[in-house]
């Protein structure tokens, strides 16, 4: 078997996430468990993931606008969790090239994206519960 | 004068080679030319392998909270069974993740699972002071919502912070 490429491994992540979120409320009901920041809980300071669960929940529930103030980045694991299932399966028919590894330079410009998403979380987290 | 172009197909030519596939070397490039290809574990395997880890020490914290916890006036209250649980707890945990671990590379999760826990630079299990000191950075990737848990999803060498920090990598 092939290694998966990083969209497919964070769009199987999302399918975890969904199941998870599916779950979840239930757990807490009968439970009582959590899943509180950290960091929150440590130093009052929200995260750049915060509200992660919530949103998570949310949108599996439909609740768009709920799991939009909750955190906008859970709309992007799900577009990675919409897009991995049909590109594993055009990749394993043929349809599609495997998928090649990117080079250093791509990796860093991902990596700079990815830091500048997380910043942005992170005001929105601080403007959010802050 | 000028030279004649290359004729197709030959290896040097100016033809810029394709990258790798995935799997067929590791995302980070495979290092020195002819050097063996470093077979990272998956996330999957890192997940079950600290599962199987913390399974294993769970009789003892469920036993600790079940005979050595007590509720007077709605205040818990702690006997010396829940200590004593705690430190058996602490002592397994101790043995495997550290000094067995540290010494051979595998936990019984890890070896459940098939992976290995190594120096990133030279490749040889890394010690119980340092497979310590790793367990201890995982607070890193715990503070910032475990997001440094999900690193190995997309980090070329697979690695959480804490892995980054400790210099340290798990391989197949």
């Amino acid at each position: 078997m092939r290694e998966f490429s990083v969209p497919e491994r964070l769009g199987g992540f999302g399918a975890l996430v969904a199941v998870g979120a599916v779950v979840w409320p239930t757990v807490t009901a009968r439970t009582g468990a959590g899943l509180p920041c950290p960091l929150r809980t440590m130093t009052g300071v929200p995260c750049p993931a915060c509200g992660l669960t919530t949103a998570a929940v949310a949108l599996v529930r439909g609740q768009v606008d709920t799991a939009f103030h909750a955190n906008p980045l859970i709309f992007g694991l799900a577009a990675f969790t919409a897009v991995a299932g049909p590109l594993v399966v055009l990749r394993a028919a043929g349809v599609l090239k495997p998928p090649r590894s990117w080079s250093s330079a791509r990796r860093r410009q991902v990596g700079w994206l990815a830091g500048l998403i997380a910043t942005a979380s992170w005001i929105f987290q601080l403007h959010r519960l802050g | 004068m000028s030279y004649p172009p290359p004729p197709p197909n030959d290896p040097y030519g100016n033809q810029v080679p394709p990258p790798p596939p995935y799997g067929g070397a590791p995302y980070g490039g495979a290092g020195a030319y002819g050097a063996p290809a470093v077979n990272y574990a998956n996330w999957g395997q890192r997940v079950g392998a600290y599962l199987i880890d913390n399974i294993i020490v769970l009789p003892f914290g469920i036993l600790g909270a079940t005979l050595g916890q007590d509720t007077e006036n709605g205040v818990v209250t702690y006997n010396a069974l829940y200590w004593i649980f705690q430190l058996l707890s602490l002592a397994v945990w101790g043995y495997n993740r550290w000094f067995q671990a540290g010494k051979t590379g595998q936990s019984w999760g890890r070896k459940a699972l098939g992976i290995t826990l190594v120096d990133a630079n030279v490749g040889q299990p890394i010690g119980a002071g340092k497979a310590f000191l790793r367990d201890l950075a995982h607070f890193i990737d715990t503070i910032i919502c475990f997001i440094g848990f999900l690193f190995p999803l997309w980090d070329a060498k697979r690695q959480t912070l804490a892995d980054k920090i400790v210099s340290t990598v798990v391989i197949r």
